[in-house]
């Protein structure tokens, strides 16, 4: 379960990961196009992290507007709408929420996905942002319907946003100005694919810690009753590991 | 009068289109340059499309030209942020972004509906070149 204080954490560590590879998704972009990629998404990123940093009393919803507008108006392409308006999606799906727990990622993942792929008119197979993004909802499905244990489904849809990243390497573009490249496109993986997978394996690592203070509060809880079963004030102490 | 906003990836070549359909134009209308990026560089933005339709019409309806790209996207997501009676009188013209312009701002300049400008600009982008 993420409340809004957790989701801005997590929105922080996103901005830093985005921020931190500027140059990265800059060198993927002058590949097929104008070598911006990082450099618009970090601008972009730097404004949402200036932003939601004073906006935690305000709701889910409100962070997630707050960041969709900040995206359209600050990436400043194709990337900036597309995942501006997803964040919007996602906002109004999510409306009057105090938390968003997991079974609202399936939800989330939908809507991103049509919202990507109406209004960006694409599809998988164009090489773009959806090569990363569909795989790694089919798998948080699957794993779903499967009952793997979070950290199990956690490394697997990692293992698949990464894949699709690099299914991007041997596809031909189909939408934006790489399509003007023709097959000189093939051979380099999609900025935007690559920007995907970022945001992706981000929010992973911060569930992977959430998951994992959960586990030391149950541990922890465990602990307790063990020590008031037992008796004993050093016992307890030495179990928590707290001084 | 029907009002046109020109949507490019550069604010520059939006202003030399303008100039130039301008100069062809039979009477003074309204075009609004929305053209480049919210940093200044090459792109579009969406707050700028927003404002230059709101510029641009005087209760007859708006046409955008677009270059490619986002620009088309940009507009297209910009005519969602209007509110419900301008909404319904702001279009995109599918026709290149020059001669759509040209051709959309001489049918406006005679007095031409929105739906004759729109149709107007889109016949000039089908002329063949060879």
């Amino acid at each position: 379960m993420i409340c809004k204080d957790k989701l801005v954490e997590f929105l922080n560590s996103v901005c830093d990961d985005i921020i931190r590879n500027k140059e990265f998704l800059n060198e993927l972009d002058n590949n097929t196009s104008d070598g911006d990629h990082g450099s618009n998404m970090s601008r972009g990123f730097k404004e949402v992290k200036e932003k939601i940093n004073g906006i935690g009393d305000e709701s889910i919803s409100f962070i997630l507007k707050t960041i969709s507008m900040t995206l359209i108006s600050s990436i400043g392409g194709a990337s900036g709408l597309l995942y501006g308006s997803s964040f919007l999606k996602v906002a109004e799906l999510l409306d009057g929420r105090e938390f968003i727990d997991k079974n609202d990622i399936i939800r989330i993942g939908e809507v991103v996905i049509e919202n990507i792929k109406n209004r960006g008119k694409i599809d998988i197979g164009c090489k773009s942002m959806l090569d990363t993004i569909v795989p790694a909802f089919k798998t948080i499905e699957l794993c779903s319907e499967e009952n793997y244990d979070s950290q199990k489904m956690f490394s697997e849809v990692e293992k698949s946003a990464y894949e699709g990243m690099n299914s991007t390497k041997t596809m031909k573009a189909t939408y934006g100005r790489a399509s003007f490249l023709g097959d000189e496109s093939i051979g380099y993986i999609d900025a935007g694919a690559a920007s995907s997978y970022i945001i992706i394996k981000s929010i992973i690592e911060e569930l992977r810690l959430v998951e994992n203070w959960e586990l030391r509060i149950e541990s922890w809880q465990r602990t307790i009753v063990n020590w008031r079963i037992k008796g004993g004030v050093s016992y307890g102490r030495n179990c928590c590991g707290i001084s | 009068m029907v009002g046109i906003v020109v949507v490019s990836h550069s604010k520059n070549l939006a202003q030399e289109i303008i100039n130039f359909s301008l100069d062809m134009a039979k009477a003074d209308i309204c075009i609004i340059n929305a053209g480049g990026a919210c940093h200044g560089g090459f792109g579009t933005d969406v707050d700028t499309i927003v404002e230059a339709i709101k510029k641009a019409d005087d209760g007859d309806g708006v046409l955008i030209f677009v270059d490619l790209g986002s620009a088309v996207m940009s507009a297209n997501m910009a005519i969602e942020f209007l509110e419900g009676e301008l909404q319904k009188r702001v279009f995109i013209a599918d026709a290149p972004i020059l001669e759509g312009c040209i051709g959309g701002t001489m049918r406006a300049s005679i007095g031409g509906t929105l739906e004759e400008v729109k149709t107007s600009s889109e016949k000039s982008g089908k002329y063949s070149k060879i």
